[in-house]
């Protein structure tokens, strides 16, 4: 009687004690997201059907797809949410589209904030469309504008929509979006060979850059997004080459000085790049013209043996940050690069690499193994305590941020063969972004090229 | 060498005994010249049938052992291509486990002074693409500090990194990762 007592009493014990280690964690985990993380209360937005000015299939299916990628692409910016279309109590498309057609009331009910409306005219020739946005609670209208798209409507409906896109974007936020914006990666695709693939910004159609027919990886894109630079075995050891960012493109060879020539990038200038080249016996960074020519040693000789890789340059070009093995295992280190001080930037963990520096923000996101996989991480470029983006969900690599700093996108095994995911730069809303046979990896994001 | 030692006598005796069996056939040839020569011819077929014997036992004796060293060196070859050197998880430094795969590669490449290598780096795949890339660099970098410290020459080995782009065994555990975790040699 007393043993079986006994041994509740210890059991309870051992379980309070167990919830008391977890559930602290689990609320301070939650309470952060809530403060810190604009993602997480998404503006309703209401995108009834738009009216057409014919009668034909083709226009009207043509405007059934214009709603689609307009809905799409705003929820893809994770500040938008759609609102349900069975919850609209009015259809614009045969009531009008402009201010004076519109019933504030009736789409407050609906749960919305924000409204367009829209009208296309489709002609062999082109596409016209008058847009409307409107804000519902102080029941105005935001723009009218209308986008004029020359050619044929099949290829001139996704720019004249990412365009529309855009300018919601700049009313709402005050910034411009990334819809120009394309992803690089690394795919083994139809050939089982890894090359270079691009994609646009919400993974559609993605096309093989490279045909090398030899391992190709660690794309980085030139600051006008018409080059792209990565390292391949053409000549059976890793050497450093670039590419215009399109099929069959010509491609010329950087450098094949060392016996390993990896991880190019440019620097924010667009004429210099760095790269981590074997030219002295370790693995060390060099600032090299595009054709190769050496101009400076970026970090020193700490070892014979030492390596130093992965340079990612800040947006003014003032500092780099760059991966490290002189503490005895792989971690992330910043130079600035006028006084020459070096500072670690990662000391949790014991293998921190693929640094990429945010192009808004003073922050850097990397992979971080911990536990036993590689997880995103979003660290202060200055220092402190990182943030860890994934989690749970097996191997997650090579960050990169959208244009704009709100998105970064990375691979993720998470399902099996490796794939490109994005999320936004607080770690939620994750979802595969490209959809391709073979395994994905080294995603890397252009810049915002003019539409 | 013992072929031509043992044919010369043979011919030797041969023609000597040929000399004598002439001479003497010429000489003795009222006494009792057909049993004489019978006799001689007897001994002539003999000493000839010997040296024919003795040669062909030369020759196989010969041919075994060319064959015997043909197989110890494709052994020799075989053990030299096939045999990697094993590291340890992020590591490049050489092991003391693996000093005498080394030396034994050095002693084959001074052996065979004629031959190229190029010494591959691998890696597990458990870091990332790019640190990987590095990593196996530094791997093949080490063995081949390491074999010119035995007294190989530079200017006959040529270092690669694979990273992990190229496993020998795909799977996710410990005997793959230590299987993958290699420096390899390629004769060019």
């Amino acid at each position: 009687m007393h043993t079986t007592l006994r041994m509740i009493a210890r059991l309870t014990l051992l379980l309070s004690l167990l919830l008391l280690i977890t559930l602290p964690a689990q609320a301070e985990e939650r309470v952060q997201l809530r403060i810190t993380n604009p993602f997480e209360n998404k503006t309703p937005v209401a995108i009834p059907a738009f009216k057409v000015s014919g009668a034909s299939a083709e226009e009207t299916e043509l405007a059934k797809q214009a709603v689609s990628l307009l809905q799409e692409t705003l929820a893809f910016t994770g500040y938008f949410r759609m609102v349900n279309p069975e919850a609209f109590l009015e259809d614009p498309s045969k009531t009008g589209i402009t201010e004076q057609d519109i019933h504030f009331n009736r789409w407050r009910s609906s749960g919305a904030e924000l409204l367009v409306t829209g009208s296309l005219t489709v002609s062999g020739q082109a596409i016209i469309g008058d847009f409307y946005l409107y804000d519902i609670f102080r029941q105005k209208s935001l723009f009218g504008v209308r986008f004029r798209g020359a050619g044929a409507p099949e290829t001139n409906l996704r720019p004249l929509i990412l365009k529309l896109a855009d300018k919601i974007m700049v009313t709402y936020s005050g910034k411009h979006g990334y819809f120009g914006s394309r992803i690089a990666f690394v795919s083994t695709g139809k050939t089982g060979t890894k090359e270079i693939w691009a994609s646009a910004f919400d993974g559609h159609n993605p096309v093989q850059i490279s045909r090398n027919k030899a391992i190709s990886l660690t794309p980085s894109w030139s600051p006008d997004g018409s080059k792209i630079t990565y390292t391949s075995y053409v000549k059976n050891k890793p050497d450093i080459y670039l590419q215009g960012s399109w099929p069959g493109a010509r491609r010329d060879l950087v450098t094949s000085k060392g016996t390993t020539n990896i991880t190019p990038t440019w620097l924010p200038d667009g004429k210099n790049m760095a790269a981590s080249l074997t030219i002295d016996g370790d693995q060390a960074i060099y600032l090299l013209t595009e054709k190769g020519k050496i101009r400076k040693r970026l970090t020193r000789k700490w070892s014979k043996w030492g390596i130093d890789l992965s340079p990612v340059f800040s947006p003014s070009g003032d500092r780099m940050a760059f991966v490290s093995k002189r503490s005895g295992t792989p971690q992330i280190y910043v130079k600035h690069l006028k006084s020459g001080r070096i500072e670690r930037l990662t000391f949790d963990g014991r293998y921190n690499t693929s640094p990429a520096w945010s192009p808004t923000g003073d922050q850097i996101a990397y992979a971080g193994f911990k536990e036993g996989h590689f997880d995103i991480h979003v660290i202060d470029a200055r220092g402190g305590r990182p943030m860890q983006l994934t989690r749970n969900t097996g191997d997650n690599e090579t960050p990169s941020w959208s244009p704009d700093g709100s998105l970064i996108v990375f691979s993720s095994n998470r399902r099996g063969s490796s794939s490109i995911y994005v999320m936004n730069a607080y770690g939620t809303d994750q979802r595969k972004l490209v959809s391709l046979p073979g395994e994905q990896t080294a995603p890397v994001w252009s810049p915002n090229l003019t539409q | 060498m013992g072929k031509t030692w043992t044919g010369k006598l043979a011919l030797l005796t041969v023609l000597l005994t040929m000399l004598v069996a002439v001479s003497c056939a010429k000489k003795d040839v009222e006494i009792d010249p057909t049993a004489d020569a019978a006799a001689q011819q007897a001994v002539t077929d003999t000493t000839a049938e010997d040296a024919a014997a003795a040669d062909e036992a030369a020759r196989i004796a010969e041919e075994e052992l060319m064959k015997k060293e043909a197989e110890a060196r494709a052994e020799a070859l075989s053990v030299f291509e096939n045999t990697n050197i094993a590291f340890n998880y992020d590591s490049s430094a050489i092991q003391d486990s693996e000093i005498a795969n080394l030396e034994a590669k050095a002693e084959w490449l001074k052996e065979n002074p004629g031959v190229r290598i190029t010494i591959e780096g691998h890696c597990d795949d458990r870091g990332t693409t790019d640190y990987n890339l590095a990593l196996g660099d530094r791997r093949a970098a080490r063995v081949k500090a390491f074999l010119e410290s035995l007294g190989i020459d530079a200017d006959r080995m040529v270092t690669v990194s694979y990273g992990e782009e190229r496993p020998l065994d795909p799977a996710a555990n410990e005997a793959a990762w230590a299987k993958n975790r290699r420096a390899q040699f390629v004769i060019r």
